[in-house]
């Protein structure tokens, strides 16, 4: 079935739609028009209130009224080191998990695709996805008994095997890479999902003749697949990304952002400014600087989408 | 051609069985950890921090009925369907016409509004969440479902949009085009025409939507209350019995969570696939 | 609203207290001025849970004389008034790790407030103070030589505890205790209707006051008052103050206390033969509710920040991600006096290498 939409959209790359005459203006705005009040709504507003918000010095808690202080709160975010030191540390969560999602899921991704008939592959598939669906809550907190060195059943497992009782999410040093690992059993089923989806995208009679034709296995990757395949395997890194940079609930519920502060990524920080110190100026402000990073960060992956795209049109 | 990699589904017995094996073990390990929750649901609640673990035991239903009867748990998950459910529809009609227009006649600023919508997706959802409460309390949209479906048809927008346009414009504008010149009006050619067409990509974004709407937690928390709390609030809010984790309670609600969700996937898996690939858009963005 | 008022109204919701920790802790703001906002809900103090069978198997009694050349004390007349070297030496003879039983288990988790509470005792009991509530400066007095061998004092017993030490809160403290795997808890004494378990049945478990350093003993206080909304409309005001006097009816009490694990904080309640008799965790809860026993935090707005600060700080230390107590209380307290400068609560401002601190 995949391959079907894939001759679809070989067919209209050739019937691109035309820009229509003015008379489709009206009706095309009226079609946008629901999408756009939700939009402005339920966007636009709360940004704009947001940016707002960060130029005041507006705590719940205290007894002074808001006051209007400028960048204030830009600067005592950029002067205060413990919040950079964070947001350097989400940095690394992102980039580590992300890649380890993103390796691992092309690798059993390309598995499932070479496999397509295996026995019981829709079976085998669901449970492979389960742990993306249920919510955080319930994992993170199960990850953390099964981590737990009393009562938990990878000590009990590790030990019995002769291994030591390890630590995992209170020694400073194992907590941050084990909240990785976690991580990524919950999104590598995502990244193998986006690779089926992606070398579905690829013509299936392009994999025929480079397999006929036996091209090295790099050059099947880099002139058969990667032209088709990168749009949705760079919108799955995109939306990894993204989600990996807004972490909360695993640091929330598996360590607190502890031990120390060790596993204190960004967006715990602003939970804390917004839910328990009710800062809402302070924490407006973080939340400005953050989707700048994120914009920013679209705009790169966009940037290289595109690049690529027009430089093959020129070719 | 069995010894030449490449990408194209095996034929070759061994490599098969090589693969089959791989895949399934994979997929059994990423799967323990959710097997080790439903066994904790199962298990009788004594047994639960028993060292060595219990792996053999007599199930015990008695964890799931608990859960279900405990304070609102039922009349949460009730809340859940109901406003993930209508929500997730009322985006997609939208998303549809939204996405028809960006399809057809690219207006003005298609990529820019199309990379807008995502930009919901960017903020970590603690920075919206205070702008949203005091707007709703203006609104008055606090604990009632009407908040929430609006609230949820936000949401599920972006990613509907996405995956639609890329499934429409993978719809040949002959259709419209033979359409029009038979005289058919618009909204027949958009919902008797087009909408067919792009079944998988309306089932594949439901899909997802349900699933991303179903785990939404924080907004949920802040926005609703008693009366339209779902079943992720339901579960956070009891965690804890007595200053102490009660474990048979979040491993039962993760075993109902996980069943429907388990199911859709099971059934639905093809326009989960389907649906990813955008319609097979490529560099269209 | 003011609980004042809501008295004025109905003075038989006005319950004479145990002691004026009550009143100070859950009711009035700002401290001292005598204006009260709370109503006593379920007030809590501090205490030492431990195995009652295993201080009283003969055999341990004639190990543990051999060991030390003294008795095992069993009963809580000895042990509600004993120091805290020899609870010490008491945890480190029953402390078996390798048979899966650990001496003792504390809070020291970044949650919320566990460590702090766990730690504040050994601070006040060794004439540590937190700040100063005449001037709201923290800096200086949080970070005092005394406070630091209470901070190393406190995370030094992790020598007795399982590995994960760091990450524990109330629920780890019950869940260890209750499975059979910890000799004691030093645990909230209002949950002590929990620490109990098929495993380790109640008449198994005694719990006493905290213990005495040098004789002295300060505690911190727990617990919540409830407090009422001024934005209810009518009706739900009217709702509100039925509630509170549905909650302090005798039969109400008594169902809280007997059945649920309550303990009592009135005059009345305390002096009630009855209660006592309840259960073993009672009579600590009172003796650590007399006057001057225990005491509480600071009562500010901006204490959840401050409170954040020094969670992440000290757990750090207990973690060895910072690497000495001094310099877990220099950040605390530097942080701390940033926040009350900012906020207008004090005119000494921290110092003024406040923002590159890093734990």
């Amino acid at each position: 079935m995949v391959s079907q939409t894939s001759a679809k959209f070989e067919e209209s790359l050739k019937e691109r739609p035309k820009k229509r005459p003015d008379k489709n203006r009206k009706l095309s705005w009226l079609l946008l028009a629901p999408v756009l009040a939700f939009f402005a709504l339920l966007n636009v507003l709360p940004t704009l209130w947001m940016l707002g918000l960060s130029f005041y010095d507006y705590t719940l808690t205290s007894y002074k009224a808001p006051t209007f202080t400028g960048l204030t709160n830009y600067s005592d975010f950029v002067k205060n080191e413990q919040l950079s030191a964070s947001v350097s540390r989400t940095f690394i969560f992102l980039i580590l998990a992300v890649i380890a999602q993103t390796l691992l899921g092309i690798l059993i991704g390309v598995f499932f695709w070479k496999n397509d008939k295996m026995p019981g592959r829709r079976l085998a598939l669901t449970l492979f996805f389960t742990p993306m669906v249920v919510t955080p809550i319930a994992t993170a907190l199960f990850w953390k008994l099964m981590l737990d060195p009393t009562f938990g059943v990878v000590n009990y497992m590790l030990t019995s095997l002769g291994f030591s009782r390890t630590d995992f999410l209170t020694s400073s040093t194992l907590a941050f890479p084990t909240l990785i690992v976690v991580d990524t059993w919950m999104w590598t089923p995502f990244m193998a999902l986006m690779t089926l989806a992606a070398l579905g995208s690829v013509p299936k009679a392009e994999l025929e003749a480079a397999a006929i034709d036996r091209l090295p296995i790099w050059r099947q990757i880099t002139s058969v697949i990667w032209p088709h395949a990168k749009f949705i395997l760079m919108l799955g890194i995109l939306l990894r990304s993204i989600d990996a940079f807004k972490t909360m609930d695993l640091t929330y519920i598996m360590t607190n952002g502890g031990p120390g502060d060790t596993t204190e990524l960004i967006a715990l920080s602003l939970y804390r400014f917004a839910f328990k110190s009710f800062k809402l100026g302070y924490s407006s402000a973080v939340s400005v600087f953050l989707l700048f990073i994120a914009i920013a960060l679209t705009a790169i992956y966009l940037y290289i989408l595109n690049a690529k795209k027009k430089a093959e049109q020129t070719e | 051609m069995s010894r030449s990699l490449n990408f194209k589904p095996s034929n070759d017995r061994a490599t098969k069985i090589t693969l089959t094996f791989a895949c399934w073990t994979t997929a059994i390990l990423f799967f323990l950890p959710i097997a080790w929750i439903i066994a904790t649901a199962l298990k009788p609640k004594n047994t639960v921090l028993d060292i060595p673990p219990k792996v053999l035991f007599v199930p015990t239903l008695q964890n799931l009925i608990d859960a279900l009867s405990f304070s609102n748990t039922l009349s949460y998950f009730i809340n859940s369907i109901i406003y993930s459910s209508i929500a997730v529809l009322l985006a997609i009609l939208v998303s549809f016409l939204a996405a028809y227009s960006f399809s057809r006649f690219k207006p003005a600023g298609t990529d820019f509004l199309m990379f807008l919508l995502l930009s919901t997706r960017f903020v970590p959802a603690a920075a919206f969440v205070i702008p949203f409460f005091q707007l709703f309390n203006i609104l008055k949209l606090k604990d009632s479902f009407l908040g929430l479906i609006i609230f949820y048809t936000m949401f599920s927008i972006p990613f509907s949009v996405w995956i639609l346009k890329g499934f429409i414009d993978g719809v040949s504008t002959k259709f419209d085009e033979t359409g029009l010149v038979y005289g058919a009006k618009r909204p027949h050619i958009m919902f008797k025409l087009v909408l067919p067409q792009v079944r998988s990509g309306l089932v594949a974004a439901f899909v997802f939507n349900i699933i991303f709407v179903w785990n939404e937690f924080l907004f949920n928390f802040q926005l609703g209350g008693l009366k339209t709390y779902g079943i992720p609030v339901g579960l956070f809010t009891s965690i804890t019995k007595g200053g102490q984790v009660d474990w048979s309670f979040v491993a039962s609600i993760g075993t109902l969570y996980v069943l429907p969700l388990a199911l859709v996937i099971y059934f639905f898996q093809r326009y989960l696939l389907v649906g990813l690939t955008f319609g097979t858009v490529r560099g269209e963005v | 609203m003011k609980a004042d008022d809501v008295f004025a109204a109905n003075p038989e919701l006005d319950i004479e207290p145990f002691s004026s920790l009550v009143k100070n802790t859950y009711q009035v703001y700002p401290d001292g001025s005598g204006i009260r906002w709370g109503f006593p809900q379920m007030p809590d103090t501090q205490g030492v849970f431990l195995r009652k069978d295993m201080l009283e198997d003969p055999k341990e009694q004639a190990a543990f004389k051999q060991k030390t050349g003294k008795d095992l004390p069993s009963t809580y007349e000895v042990l509600s008034n004993i120091e805290f070297d020899d609870l010490v030496e008491i945890i480190e003879f029953f402390h078996r790790p390798a048979k899966g039983m650990y001496g003792t288990a504390l809070m020291y988790s970044k949650e919320y407030d566990f460590f702090s509470c766990a730690y504040y005792p050994f601070a006040y009991s060794t004439g540590g103070k937190i700040w100063d509530p005449e001037t709201n400066n923290v800096y200086g007095i949080l970070n005092s030589p005394e406070n630091e061998k209470a901070m190393e004092q406190f995370v030094g017993l992790k020598k007795y505890q399982p590995a994960n030490f760091a990450a524990f809160g109330i629920g780890d403290m019950i869940d260890l205790f209750t499975q059979g795997k910890a000799f004691s808890a030093w645990q909230w004494l209002a949950v002590g209707k929990f620490m109990s378990s098929d495993k380790v049945p109640a008449d198994k478990v005694i719990s006493i006051p905290l213990p005495k350093w040098k004789g002295n003993l300060i505690g911190a206080m727990g617990g919540q008052p409830w407090v009422i909304n001024a934005f209810n409309d009518d009706d739900h005001m009217r709702v509100a103050v039925d509630v509170l006097k549905w909650w302090y009816t005798k039969e109400t009490q008594d169902k809280f206390i007997k059945e649920n694990g309550g303990l009592p904080w009135s005059a009345e309640g305390a002096a009630n033969p009855e209660y006592l008799e309840v259960a073993h965790y009672v009579k600590p809860f009172l003796y650590m509710l007399e006057e001057g026993r225990s005491q509480d935090f600071w009562h500010l707005p901006e204490y959840a920040e401050m409170l954040a600060v020094q969670q992440a700080a000290f757990n750090g230390y207990a973690t060895g991600q910072v690497k000495t107590a001094k310099e877990a209380l220099e950040y605390a307290a530097a942080k701390q006096q940033q926040i009350l400068y900012k906020a207008g609560r004090t005119e000494t401002p921290p110092p003024d290498n406040v923002d590159s601190l890093k734990i």
